[in-house]
Parts: structure tokens; sequence; C-alpha cells
């Protein structure tokens, strides 16, 4: 059964929503059972994956192929390598924990769970598409559920960033909606996420197209467009093809990753998103946009990422401090969270723009382990949520008393955000860190004052919350106590410590994915070693671009000591 | 037969993890005084094994000693090794002293949430252990970085002042700013390993190992960028004037348990002796780092010094005083000779039975009168003569009187000072002026002339505990100060490969000479 | 006999160390005598052990150096807690314990039924060791210890009655100046320790040739900075006379007899580095000269018993100074030893006065006293003559040998201090003796009912002391210069000179001298007993003078103007500094941190936000409408993907020529 694992955790969930429409509203506990067996056989099935891959082997695994279309050269090609594994893991890990964070869900809780399903399913279906037709239609596919779930079960954000009392506002249109946001409805939430991101998507949709097109090759398999599509230098428009196809997939992927200045979706459709549909949209929804920028520009485009990726670079400094900017002024807390997750992507971005091994791996991990991290902040924002039907952090507090077991939980996810070592954000991190600064150490430097600002209001929150007077109004809130609330935490905050303290897995099935594309990107050739992980040499063949400062200076230097001394003496 | 017994035995990591396994089974506990009990329990075992280290270790050996070294995350270069030798082996037993003592003196002032109190003490003496005795940078940076999480709750919800909030935050903000520098600092460091690693070719590409990353040499220009990052982690940490404004306020706001320890573990100024001078010995001893740090030393002492002078409450006096020793601490470490390092390290060991032991004092203070401002107090040395008797002798140590532990550290690195240039020891020499004026003033307004209006008609001298935390507190600060050749003996190895290190032009090959020996 | 003297010597400090601890810490559970006794006791059996050592040191001339163990040691460093004995030492050796055993003695009496008997014992025993370490130890480091450790005695014996606001500001005083000289003091050992690589005084002595003029002056110059502070000379003499706070005994033993000559011990000690310096030799002459001078001056009008001896005191350590300063180092020592016998009987004497007044201190409260105190005052005269420089009496002879040093060595200027200086010290001690035994009774009545004469305890050790004030001088220092104590120091500080003086220049000086305590003497007796109005009329004649002397100078309101305020204006203003300017910078960071913060919300609002609400302001509206209906809404997207396909094809269509 092993090689269809990526059936298994790709249909689980589509075969659980279907079911589930068969199932009348009435049983909540069996709709609620069938929606959490989907996702544990996806789960489960996710694990397998990502332990049976071989990061030795590399490559894509767990390969299938169903043709679709000959004419158009489609077909359903399905396969994961080692960026795809984590990610898919991350998302059967998300969607698990989701189920169970919505389990105190009354109204119309089949449809909720459907749709969950699907959303799920739909990432993951991104996660391994080796075709970029079923790359996009899994991408569009995730976006429509956003829509139902934040218009459906989501909750009004009241005003947009500092809460005054949204009835009093009656300015609802023209110039003054425009400006002062009174509308934060979750329909308005869910009309803008969808409306940004579907006309992202067909900015993307552009570029594949225009890869279609041009690679002449009648086939949208990437595997295949990587090896054999040749489109360089084909002049347009006073520059060249292969640039307006890069441009066109980077930013419209990066919309829904989301890059600074495109990320304005995002917290709004965090806030208004029902827990679950939070975690799942900032957990894994968004990293769906790096994933598909490496998938598609960084493999078919390797030459033009090399030379266009420093655009990522220099907006990821903005996404990184003008998301904590934000986040520290907000006052909701689930704004705190989302503007803190589109400031963490900046990371990624960072990782991805040094394109080398250890910063793109770092990325990798980076996405993973901002999964698990956001993850929990979003389930606990939305438990707060519920207990007190409030998110507006200065008029909560002193829940701690009350719940002392979401208040020890919030703390660990804290901690995990700003990378606290012991968590696998830590290894993220520092691997961006090595990785990048030869090339980037202002944006290292950048990353590193946002992660201080990254507690800075991390702690802001967290003592609004939990610290301080209580209202007497919240007097009836209480805490997770039964297993069924406590699990998703736990196996979240299990993920995130585990892995921090043994990432070698991680790290090797990463490294497997990462280093031929950077190999491809950098036409620096890793000598692969056999033993304790997958061990890179830097060839003596460096590129220039890639070589850096230091190394050069090593490298005028002998290295017998006297020597070297004298020489700098 | 003890040796035998023992040999192979991962003590370290017995004494690492004892106090957070201790406190996850203080959660199974309900009742207040079996909590007490068992956390003293479990201090007292973790301070048994911590002299049981001290005991075997070896002296005048600069031999990293009771090593553990499991590989980790191999991919990285990130092991998880521990050992000590002469510069940290003090620490260990010096954490594992205090905190029993805190413990004890927490018995009874900490009334409420005691379970949680408690669990947050021992976590933070298995972070404060782990920095000590972890030889990978990653490892150490994680227990670093850990620290700050049970601090940041010891502040904020123990303490007794207004602004704790804002104490507690500024802290761990200020802590984790200085520490993203250093990460920086510590992976430049392993990104030079593996420049130099891939380069000829040795199995390793990556280290984080502290061992491993000596032996490799560092352009001079990297070193200095290192040495930077690096010092604005153990600088703020430390804290080195100018970057000491959360000191007092955390010292003020917390309570006394965690002043005690923030004041008495001086952990970033042990940054700068393990880690930034001998892997960066040529950045060290450059002419604008030596000449930069001095100066920053010289001005905390007198600037501490002077602070100290006019406050009016004794943890402010305190965490200024402390400002002032931290300079002393930075003038000998940067003096980089044998009599200011080893000066600085026993200094650093003093302080913890001297600052630490004001702040008791301090708190015996509190817990009588509700509050360390001088004008609660005034000739309270007739009301309580034994705290006065024992605030003068561990006062004294602070401010360096022969005989007590205080003097032998900063004779060394008064000596040192002057060995580096004269100057440095002949500013550094005023602060023994200043500091004599400071505590001796306030003891003289606080404990002697008539009694204040404050102070109530009766009030009760020390009690058992707090004798018997006054009492060991002053028998260890007369040991070292008359007969310090244990600890000398067990610190000068290290110091002299330390030394050996620094003051070598040619180390920085992988073959054995210099600091190597040890290995 | 050489081991056993070793074993004598380790056990010199080990006694009152045994003493201190057992008092310190069981001192509450037994009585007073066993407290006092064990305090006398020890030192007694110091003292015993001394005089054995003394003998033997006597005997052979050898000097004794004995480790007791390693003490600081690392690198090149190597400090031992060891002891040197040789003559020198012997010599404080004896006047340390002898004066401090009979002084420990009359304590027992002088502080009977106070409430801190025992731990005014405590501190005296302490203040033994540390003073023995002082003179015993065989390097600076040890020295060191001594040094500052009767600081600290000092400190806490002043601070005895804590109680009083100016014992207290008293005791923080002494210990504060005394560090500003301990800080030159250390500086001095670190000169040392670079020079000559260790800090042994044998080692250093024998490399001493090897150091240049200008180390060996700025060695001896901070040496100097410490003997000052010690031995409360110019400028750092102000915390003398305050510390007559202390309970006379302390005074007696501390601040006249042993601590306070700890400097002149220091400058003997190291008289090879300052024999090196011309320069230091004469700072330490002058600073001598000036203050034995500016002390006596002072000292004239001054009305407090004990201050008048505080600042005969100060004066007196000005001669040993100077003597140090001119090179006569045997003579400052023998001076140091009879003023030690004087001054201890004077202040004793002092105390049994104020012991019988029940605590008055003001001479102008007393009077007539020799008939209801015979026995005190028998022994107060005693000491006012032997200070005054009367022969035989002891002082004489050590004063009289400084200043003929000083004369023939043509250092005419400070001879003609010295004799000044000499002149009123006579006037001084006599007016003292007159005003307080002599003339009417001034007392209030209530004090003179309960005037009585001091046990036995108190006075027997009067009488000893007394009894070495007539004899110690001629003993220990007749002929001038070629006394026994000559022959015994001579082979630490170097023997003989070239100016030899003369028999009849000898006798000349000598005459001089009893000349001009005899004019003191008169002259108090004029102003005392003849003519008392007299005193007063130049009073009131010369009443800015009398001011000025009457408040010392304005010396310690000129410090207070000068450093002390200052300094604490200065402490305020950083604690301002630290508050406003260093933590401004980082409340200023989090403040641009906030600014930042609510600048990008600002643009995330106005900009980011209602860019795309512009944008989006049409499909809104047509979502209020349709709010209910989802199938509206997947209408727009689908419109959406439409309009995106067309655009699509649009660019595919017009990119397709090429």
């Amino acid at each position: 059964m092993g090689e269809y694992a990526l059936l298994y955790i790709l249909f689980a969930p589509f075969a659980g929503a279907l079911a589930l429409i068969f199932v009348s509203n009435r049983q909540p506990l069996l709709v609620r059972s069938i929606a959490v067996s989907a996702a544990g056989v996806s789960l489960l099935a996710s694990l397998y994956l990502f332990y049976a891959y071989d990061p030795v082997k590399g490559g894509f695994q767990f390969v299938q192929k169903v043709e679709w279309s000959r004419q158009l050269g489609i077909s359903l090609h399905l396969g994961v390598d080692g960026i795809g594994t984590p990610l898919v893991l991350a998302s059967a890990i998300l969607l698990f924990a989701g189920i169970f964070v919505s389990w105190h869900i009354k109204d119309r809780t089949k449809e909720f769970y459907i749709w969950l399903l699907i959303l799920a399913a739909a990432t993951i279906g991104v996660f391994m598409s080796l075709d970029l037709f079923f790359l996009y239609f899994f991408y569009e596919m995730s976006v429509i559920p956003m829509y139902l779930l934040l218009g459906m079960w989501g909750s009004h954000t009241k005003k947009y960033l500092e809460m005054t009392d949204p009835e009093g506002l009656k300015r609802r249109d023209s110039v003054g909606f425009i400006l002062n946001f009174g509308s934060n409805s979750k329909e308005y939430a869910a009309m803008k996420l969808v409306l940004f991101l579907s006309a992202f998507a067909v900015v993307a949709l552009m570029g594949i197209l225009l890869i279609y097109k041009y690679a002449g090759l009648n086939t949208f398999d990437i595997l295949v467009l990587r090896e054999q599509a040749n489109l360089m230098n084909i002049p347009v428009l006073g520059t060249t093809l292969d640039k307006i196809i890069w441009v066109l997939v980077f930013f419209g992927f990066a919309s829904i990753a989301p890059l600074w200045p495109l990320h304005s979706w995002s917290p709004v459709g965090h806030a208004a998103a029902p827990a679950a549909t939070s975690m799942l949209h900032a957990g894994v929804l968004m990293k769906l946009g790096h994933f598909s920028i490496m998938r598609v520009a960084f493999e078919i485009l390797p030459e033009t990422t090399r030379e266009l990726m420093p655009i990522a670079a220099v907006l990821c400094m903005f996404s990184i401090i003008y998301g904590g900017f934000v986040a520290f002024y907000a006052k909701d807390t689930k704004y705190v969270i989302g503007y803190s997750s589109s400031s963490h992507m900046g990371y990624v971005f960072l990782g991805m723009a040094a394109l080398n091994y250890i910063s793109l791996s770092g990325a990798v991990i980076y996405m993973f382990a901002h999964a698990m991290a956001t993850g929990m902040l979003f389930a606990m924002a939305g438990w707060v949520y519920d207990q007190t039907h409030s998110r507006d952090i200065p008029s909560l507090g002193g829940l701690s008393n009350k719940m002392p077991f979401i208040s020890a939980c919030f703390v660990v996810a804290c901690m995990a955000s700003i990378g606290m070592p012991g968590t696998v954000n830590f290894i993220a991190e520092i691997m961006i860190i090595i990785g990048s600064w030869n090339k980037y150490p202002l944006q290292v430097i950048v990353a590193m004052l946002g992660i201080v600002l990254t507690l800075a209001y991390l702690f802001k929150m967290m003592r609004g919350l939990f610290y301080g007077p209580m209202s007497q109004k919240y007097s009836h809130a209480h805490d997770a106590i039964s297993t069924v609330d406590r699990l998703p935490l736990l196996v979240m905050i299990s993920i995130s410590i585990g892995f921090g303290i043994f990432p070698m897995h991680l790290y090797d099935v990463v490294r497997s994915g990462v280093d031929p594309l950077v190999a491809r990107i950098t036409r620096v050739v890793p000598v692969a070693e056999t033993g304790e992980g997958v061990e890179m040499r830097r060839s003596q063949a460096t590129t220039p671009e890639n070589s850096s400062a230091p190394l050069a200076s090593h490298k005028s230097i002998s290295y017998t000591p006297q020597v070297s001394r004298e020489g700098r003496e | 037969m003890l040796e035998e017994l023992t040999a192979g035995f991962p003590i370290l990591s017995c004494i690492l993890f004892l106090p957070v396994v201790g406190a996850a089974v203080l959660w199974l506990f309900d009742e207040e005084d079996m909590v007490r009990t068992s956390a003293l329990t479990i201090a007292l075992v973790e301070l048994a094994l911590s002299v049981f280290v001290l005991l075997r270790f070896v002296p005048e050996s600069a031999a990293m000693q009771f090593t553990e070294r499991v590989r980790w995350i191999p991919a990285l270069g990130i092991s998880y090794h521990l050992a000590v030798d002469g510069i940290s082996v003090l620490f260990v037993g010096l954490t594992a002293f205090l905190t029993v003592l805190v413990v004890v003196y927490s018995w009874d002032t900490i009334r409420h949430q005691v379970k949680l109190y408690m669990m947050c003490l021992l976590a933070l003496e298995t972070t404060t252990m782990g920095v000590f005795v972890s030889l990978d940078l990653i490892l150490f940076f994680v227990f670093w970085e850990l620290m700050l999480i049970p601090s940041y709750f010891l502040i904020k919800l123990w303490g007794g002042g207004a602004e704790r909030h804002y104490a507690a935050l500024k802290f761990v903000l200020y802590t984790l700013l200085g520490s993203v520098f250093m990460l920086v600092g510590i992976a430049l460091l392993n990104i030079n390993y593996h420049e130099w690693a891939s380069l000829h070719h040795t199995d390793q590409t990556y280290s984080f190992d502290l061992l491993e990353l000596l032996t490799v040499p560092i352009p001079v220009s990297q070193q200095l960028v290192i040495f930077w990052l690096m010092f604005l982690g153990f600088a703020f940490k430390a804290p080195v004037f100018p970057f000491h404004t959360w000191l007092p306020d955390a010292l003020l706001e917390g309570p006394i348990g965690m002043a005690v320890v923030l004041a008495g573990l001086k952990l970033g100024t042990f940054g700068f002796i393990r880690f930034s001078i001998p892997l960066l010995p040529d950045a060290s001893k450059s002419e604008t780092v030596v000449m930069v740090v001095v100066v920053l030393g010289l001005c905390a002492i007198l600037y501490g010094a002077w602070m100290a002078l006019v406050q009016v409450d004794f943890r402010r006096l305190l965490a200024y005083s402390s400002v002032s020793h931290l300079g002393f601490v930075v003038v000998g470490l940067f003096a980089l000779n044998y009599q200011g390092l080893q000066g600085s390290l026993l200094t650093m060991i003093n302080l913890g039975f001297s600052t630490a032991g004001l702040f008791f004092i301090a708190g015996f203070l509190y817990s009588r009168q509700q509050t360390t401002q001088l004008a609660a107090f005034g000739g309270m040395a007739k009301q309580v003569p034994l705290l006065a008797t024992f605030f003068l002798i561990i006062g004294l140590a602070s401010i360096g009187l022969p005989g007590t532990n205080g003097f032998v550290g900063e004779f060394l690195i008064l000596l040192g000072a002057f060995k580096a240039k004269w100057w440095f020891g002949a500013v550094a020499v005023l602060g023994v002026i200043f500091g004599a004026a400071y505590f001796l003033w306030y003891y003289e307004r606080s404990m002697f002339g008539p009694l204040g209006a404050a102070v109530k008609g009766t009030m009760s001298d020390l009690q058992p505990r707090e004798k018997i935390i006054a009492v060991s507190l002053s028998v260890m600060i007369l040991w070292i100060g008359l007969y310090p050749s244990p600890f000398l003996r067990i610190m000068n190895g290290s110091i002299q490969a330390l030394v050996d290190r620094v003051s070598q032009e040619t180390k920085v090959s992988l073959e054995g000479n210099g600091f190597e020996r040890r290995y | 006999m050489s081991d056993l003297t070793d074993l004598l010597i380790k056990l010199i400090p080990v006694f009152p160390l045994l003493a201190v601890l057992v008092n310190g810490v069981l001192g509450h559970r037994y009585s007073h005598d066993m407290a006092h006794r064990l305090a006398w006791g020890s030192v007694g059996l110091s003292f015993l052990c001394t005089v054995i050592v003394f003998i033997d040191v006597m005997r052979t001339g050898a000097s004794h150096e004995v480790i007791a163990y390693q003490w600081i040691f690392g690198g090149d460093l190597a400090i031992n807690l060891a002891y040197l004995v040789d003559p020198l030492t012997c010599a404080w050796l004896l006047v340390v314990t002898g004066v401090g055993f009979l002084i420990h003695v009359y304590s027992v009496g002088y502080m009977h039924g106070e409430a801190g008997f025992t731990r005014f014992f405590t501190y005296m025993n302490l203040f033994m060791v540390s003073m023995l370490l002082l003179v015993m130890g065989n390097n600076y480091v040890v020295l060191f210890i001594g040094w500052e450790g009767v600081g600290l005695c000092s400190y806490l014996l002043i601070g005895y009655y804590y109680d009083k606001v100016s014992a207290a500001k008293a005791a923080s005083k002494a210990f504060v100046v005394n560090r500003i000289g301990d800080a030159g003091f250390l500086v001095a050992i670190f000169l040392i320790f670079i020079n000559f690589k260790t800090l042994d005084y044998t080692k250093v002595f024998a490399q001493v040739g090897q150091l240049s003029p200008d180390m060996a002056t700025a060695i001896a110059l901070c040496l100097l900075l410490g003997a000052i502070g010690k031995s409360a000379q110019l400028p750092l003499h102000t915390w003398l006379p305050d510390a007559m706070e202390g309970p006379t005994p302390v005074s007696a033993l501390i601040h006249a007899a042993t601590m306070v000559t700890a400097g002149v011990y220091m400058i003997v000690r190291n008289h090879a580095i300052f024999d090196l310096s011309p320069f230091a030799m004469s700072m330490v002459a002058f600073v001598g000269g000036g203050t034995a001078l500016f002390a006596a001056t002072i000292g004239l009008v001054q009305t407090d018993i004990k201050r008048v001896l505080a600042y005969s005191t100060v004066s007196q350590l000005g001669y040993m100074f100077l003597g140090c300063g001119v090179g006569a180092y045997t003579a400052a020592v023998f001076h140091v030893m009879t003023h030690a016998f004087f001054k201890a009987l004077l202040f004793l004497a002092a105390g049994s006065v104020i012991h019988a007044l029940s605590g008055e201190q003001d001479i102008r409260k007393m009077g007539g006293l020799s008939s209801r105190i015979p026995w005190t005052h028998r022994l107060f005269l005693i000491g006012t003559i032997a200070i005054a420089g009367l022969p035989p009496l002891a002082g004489f002879w050590s004063k009289d040998e400084i200043m003929a040093h000083a004369f023939t060595h043509q250092h005419y200027l400070l001879y003609s201090m010295a004799a000044c200086g000499a002149l009123m010290t006579s006037f001084y001690m006599f007016r003292l003796t007159y005003l307080t035994f002599y003339g009417s009774s001034r007392m209030d009545h209530h004090t003179a009912e309960h005037v009585h004469e001091s046990p036995m305890i108190m006075v027997a050790p009067l009488m000893v002391l007394a009894f070495l004030s007539i004899v110690g001088g001629v003993v220990l220092g007749f002929p001038p210069e070629h006394g026994w104590l000559h022959g015994f120091l001579g082979p630490v500080v170097g023997v003989g000179s070239e100016h030899e003086a003369s028999a009849g220049m000898v006798v000349l000086l000598m005459g001089i001298a009893i000349a001009i305590a005899l004019m003191g003497w008169g002259l108090a007796h004029f102003l005392y007993v003849v003519s008392p109005a007299t005193a007063d009329g130049w009073a009131e004649k010369f009443s800015a003078a009398y001011r000025i002397l009457l408040n010392k100078y304005y010396v310690d309101e000129f410090y207070d103007l000068m450093f002390v305020e200052p300094l604490k204006r200065l402490g305020a203003m950083l604690d301002w500094f630290d508050r406003t300017v260093i933590d401004g910078v980082v409340r200023g960071v989090g403040r641009i941190t906030d600014w930042g913060a609510s600048g990008s919300t600002w643009i995330e609002k106005h900009i980011v936000y209602a860019g795309l609400n512009v944008i989006g302001y049409g499909n809104h509206l047509a979502a209020r409408e349709g709010r209910k209906m989802q199938s509206g809404m997947v209408h727009h997207y689908a419109a959406i993907i439409v309009a995106g396909l067309f655009l699509l094809v649009l660019v595919v269509q017009l990119f397709a020529p090429m």
C-alpha cells in the first residue's frame, strides 16, 4: 500500500467530505467522527509518508500518474520531494487539529466539516502536484472553501485595528467606507480574500499558460518542463519572456504567501475566519505561495530565479518589519497573529532569496515550523474567543486564573513563534541566518530585530489576555479540560518541540529536496555523502555571485596560520 | 570504588536535568508544604551532585572534565556536548548553592502560587546550569534563551513592585535583543568553520562545538564582526554600562529570589570568558576592542558606584553596585593577563556570595518593613543586631575588604589591570573608594543612628531559616577570603590555557599547541 | 629554638583570633566576666609569645620568616600568608601586644556595665589580630589585610555607640578617608609587583637597586598617600579627631598607640624605597612637619579633653613622619614607642576623668579635680610632662632626637616647624592639665556629687604606662643616637649617618628643647593659673584667628564643600542622566517602535487598505445586496475568473505573432 500513500492523503478528506453529504446534521457525533477519521487517515498516511520518504534517494517519490487529457498534455501527476513532504505532513496535522479545535461548532456542523476537509485536501493537492494544471486547480480549489467558511462560520471583526464600537459607525458607504473600514464584516473579509487571491491567481495562471505555450512541449508536466523547456531569451516588450513569466508567477503566488505589499487580504481573512480555518489558512494556505514559487519558478526558470530573486530579498524586509509593526499596534488577537504570520513569512522569503542549501532548507523548515506555531496561536485565540466572545485585547485580561492550561500553552506557542531554542522554529531560524548572512547581512539583522519585535507584541498580547485584572463578565470562561480540547494543542506542541529537539529526519528530507533545486539554480554541484545526513560540500567551482566575501578572503590567504597572520599584519 | 561506579556516569546531565524533572514532579503535589519540602530536597540533591563534581574535579588542569558528547543534529554540526573545566565548574556549584538558599528563603516569603514559583525556580536552575556546562554554542544558546521564560514569570508574577510587568518585559526584550545579535555571531562562527572545513575536506562541514571551533583560524576582520555581535549579547545580559537600565528595574520589581539569581550569577561576563575571549583571541586583544571595552568597564565602575551613592532604595543601590562590580570584572577580563582573568573569574564567583547575599539581606529587610526604601529604616542595629552584623559582613565582602572573598578577586583584577595599562588600574582603584562610600553611607543611615521613625518598636531578629542563609553565605565569604586555595587551584589550569591562547601569536592551527592541549 | 620561635610567631595572632571567634559566636551565652577574661587573656598570651620571640630575636639578631599557608597564587603571582619577624617587627609587636594588653585590662573597668560589652571585646581582639598581621606580614598584601582590618575595627569601634548619629558618621568618615589612602597604597603594591614580580619584602628590598628614580618616587608617593590616610596626616587628618566618638580605650589603643602609627611602620619598613627618592623623602618630612605644626595650633584652643589629645596625636604623628622624612628612622620608631606609652597613658587617664565625671568631656566644665581623683591626676601629669618633652621622661628623648636629626641634617625649616610645634604641644598639654585638674571646679553639682576615683583595674594599667613613660625613653634611647634601640633596629633601618653631631651640639639642642618645653609650660601657667582672664582676652583680641582654630581651619567644611557635596550632587545628576538619558534611549527605542507601529498601521489603513477598498467598493455594494445569497458570491468569483481568462487570451494573442 505504501506507494499509494499520496492518494490516501489526498483523497481521504475528499472521501470524508463526500460521506458527510449523506449524513444528517442531527447526528453531530457521527459527523465529527467521520471528519476525524478522514483527517486521521490522512494524518497517519502523511506520517507514514514522512518517515517512508527516503532522503538518501531523494527526488520525487510515491509518484502517481494518471493521464487526464492527452491533447492538452494534462495528467494527474502526483509526487512529493523533500520540500513537499513536510508541508503535506503539516497540512495533515493542522487538519486533524483543526477538526478538534472546531469540535464545538453547533451551526451547520456538517457543512463546516465538508468545507474544511475540502480546503485541506485542496491544499495538500498543491503540495503533491507535479502538473502545472493540477497545481493551479488545487490552488484555486483551496480558495473557494475559504470563502464559504469565512462567510458562514466566521465572525465580524468589528472595526479594523482599534476596536471601537462598530455599530456607532454609520458612514458605511462611499469615501467613508473606503477610509474607515467600518464594514469588516465576515462577508467583506471573505469577499476581499477571494477576490484578491483569485485576481492574483489569474496573474499566476497567465505565467503558467505562457510557460505552456512557449515551451511548446504540449505538456503541463513540471518534470518534463524543467528538463526540456527553453524559455530563455525570447525578447518581449523590451525584456525577455522568461523574466515576464517569472514575475507573473512570482507575484501571482507571492500574493498568497503573502509578500509585502500584497498582504492586506490575509489579516482580515484570518480575523474573520473561525479558528480551524485560520489555522489552516495561516498554517498551510499561505505556504502554497512559497511552495508554488519554488515548484514553478525555481524549477522551470532557475536562471531567471537567480537573477530576479533579490526582489524578494528586498521585499522581505518590509514584510518582516511592517507586519511586525502593525501586529504591535493591533488590538485584536487575531489581527496580531495574522500580521505576525505575514511578518514571519518574510523569513521564508529571505531564506528563499539567499538561494543556498542551508538557507533554502531553513525556509522550508520554517514553513513547517510556522505552521505549528501559528496553528497553536490561532487555536488558542479561538478558544479565548469562544469563551469570552471577545478578541479585543484591552478588554480582556487575567484569564490565566481561569484557563491555566491555555495560558501555559500560549507561552509555549509564543516561544515557538519567536524561535525559542528547543522548538523547530529555532532550527529553521538559525539555518536561515547561516545561509543568508553572506549574501544578505542587512536582511539578517532586520530579521533578528523582527524576532525581538515578535517577542514584544506576543508578550504584549499574552499579558493583555492572561494577566492583569480580569473583568467580571468573563467569570464563566473555563479552561480546555477535556481531551478533545487539549488534544490539538498537545499534538502541535509535541510536534513543534519534538522536531525542535530531533530535527534530523526533517532536515534530511528537506535537504534531499532542496539540494537538487539549489544545484539547478546556482549551478553548484552538491556532493552527496553517505552516512549520517546528507551533507553537502561546496564545490570549488563556485559561481561568482555565490562566492561570499569571507570565503574570498579565505582564499586570498594561505591557511597556514603563521603565514596568514603575517599576511594580515 | 566510588570512582569505578561513577566512571562514565553522566553526572552533568543529571545535574542539568534534575531540577527540571523535579519541577515536573512538583506538578503532582498539591499541598504547599509538600511542594516546598520537595523543592528543597531537589535543590539539596542538586547541590550534593555539584559538590561531588567539585570534589572529583582534577584541579590545576586545563582539561575539559566529565565530558558528555552526543551528536545531536549532525547535519548542522550541533551536538549535545557538556563538560566543565576550571572556568565553569565553580559556577555549577554556585548555582546549586544559591538555588538551595533561594528555596530556603522563599519558604515563607512566597505565599501564593508556591508550586508554580518553585517550578519556575527549578526550571531556571536547569537553564542556568545549562549555560554553564554547555560546550556547544547552540546548546548554550538554547539554555541562554530558555532562561528568559522562568525569569520573565518570576519577575512578573511574584514581583513586589507596581511596575513589575514593565520590568519583566524590559528585561526579556533587552536580553533577547542582545541574544539575537549573539545568535548571528554564533552563526558566523559556524559559517567560518564551514568554509574552512570545506576547503580542507574534513569530514564534518558544520560545527557549533566550542572545541572544534577553536581549531579553525578566523580572519581578524571576521573576528571583530563576530566579537561585537557576541559582545552585544553578553553585554546586554551582564549588563555592561551603558546597557544596564533593565537591571535596576528588574531587581527592584522582581522577587528577591530572582534578584539573587540575576545578580549572583554573572552569565554575561561568563560568556566573555567562556566564548568570546578563547574563540576570538585576536579580536579580543585588538587595540580598539580592549580600549572600548575596558573604558566601558571603567565607566561602569565609577558610574555604578556614583549612582549607588545617591540611591535611597537598597535594591536599586545593589543594582548599581552590581553594575560597578561588573565593571571590575570586565576590566579584569580585558586586561587579558593571568591576574586579570583569574580575578575576574573569582570575582564572578564572589559576587554570587556577596551581591546575592546582600539581596538576601534586602529580602530580610523587606520582609520586616515591606520595602527597601531608606526611609523605612534607621537605627535598626539595636533592633536586629544579628541582621546588622551579617549585613555588615556581606557588605564588606562586596566592597572588597581584605579577609573577605571580595578582596582577593578585586585585588587580582586591579593588579591585572595595572599590568595591562597602568591607568586602567589607577582609575579602577577609585572604585574601591566609592565602594566603601556608598555601602557605608547606606549602612550608616539604615542601621546606625537613632531609631527611625518608621521602624516598628518590636522587630524580630533573624529567624532560623534566615540564619542558615546568612551563616552559610558568611562562611563562604570568609573561606574564599582567607583560604582561597581550593578555588584558585580549580581555576588555575584553565586560566593558564586561556592566557596561552590569548598571548600566543601562532595558536590557530589544527594540531596541538596552546589551547588544544587541554583536549 | 628556631622551630619553637616559628611556632610562637604563628601563635601570636592566633590567640586573639580564637578569642574573637569564641566571643563573637558564643559571647551572648555567657557572662561578661568570661568574655573579658578571654579577651585580655588572649592578648596577654600573645604578649608572652612576643616577649619570647623578642628575646630570641634580640639574642640571635636573626629575622624569622614563617609561612602559614599559600594564599593567593597563580601565574607569576604567589602571595603567602606569611610572617616576617625582625627587630622592627619586634619593636611594634611589643608595643601592640604590651600596650594592647594594658588597655584591654583597663577596658574591663571602663566598659563595665555597657550593653555591648562582649561586642566591644570582640572588636578589640579583632583589632589586635589585624594589627598583628599588619606588623608581622612578610609581604605587602598581608600588610594590606592588617591595614584594612585595623581600618574596619576602627570603624566598628568608633561606631560602637552606633545609636549616636555623630558616632555613626564619624565611623563612616574614618573608613572612607582611610580608603582614600588605601587606594594609594594599593597602587603602590601594584607598582611594586610590576617592577619586582614579587611582593615579599625580602625579595623586593634585595632588588630595590634596580628601581629607576622616577619609579621609586612614584611608589614612594603612593605609599606615602597610604600612610597619610592611616596616620591622619595632612590633608587626610580629619577623621582622627572625629574618631574620638569611640570609647576612650579605643582612642587610646587605636587612635593613639597603635593603628595610627601603622603609616610610620610602613614608611620605615619601606625605607629602602624612600631612600631612593629624595623628593618623596622631603614630601614625607614636610607632610610630617606641616601636620605637626598644623595640628598643634588647633590643639591650642580645643575644649574637648579627647579632642585635644586627638590633635596632639596628629601632631605627634607628624613628628614621626618628619623623622622618617629626614632619615631618622630609628628616632621615628623610638618616638612611636614612647608616644605609645604616654599617649595611651594620657588617653586612659582622660578616660578615667571622663569615667569619674559620668561622661563629661568638656574641659570648660571641669577644673579642680586634682584632689578628687588624685591618682588620675598624678598619672595624667606624668603623661603631660612626658609629651611636653621634659627630661628625663620618655617624650623628651624621642622628640629631641628627631629634632636634632633634622637640625644636624640641615633641615632648618623643618626643625623650626618642629620647634614651634613643640612649644605649642607643651602649652596646650599644660593648658589641658590646668583646666582639668586645677583651679576652681566648674562642674555642675550633679556631676560633682558623683566624682569618684576609678577602680584599681583601671588605675593599675595606668601606673604601668606611667612607669614606662618615665623610664621608657632612657631605657630605649639613651644616649641619643646610640641607645639600645638604635643597636637593635640597626640591621633593619641602617645605622649611622654621615652627619654625626658633636656632643656639644647635642647638648645645645637638648637645652633648646627643654627651654621650649618650659616656655610652653610657663605660658600655660601664666594664662590659666596666674592670670586666667588673659586667655579669654586674647581670644577676644584675636577672635578671627581664634575662631579659625576653634573650627579646625574649616577643613571639614572645605572638604564638604569641595568634594562631598559636589560628589553627591554629581551623583544626583548622574541619577537624572541614568533615568532620563540612558533609560530614555531605551524608552525612546520603545517609542520609535510605537511610532513605527502606528505609522505602519496608518499606511495599512489609509493606503493599502483604502486603495483596495476603492477597487473593491463596487463589489462591496454588490456583496451587501446579496449578503444572504452565497450563489451571488460565487457568481462574482466566476466573473472574475472569466475576466481573467479573457485577459489571458488577450495577452497570449498579443504575444503570439512573436
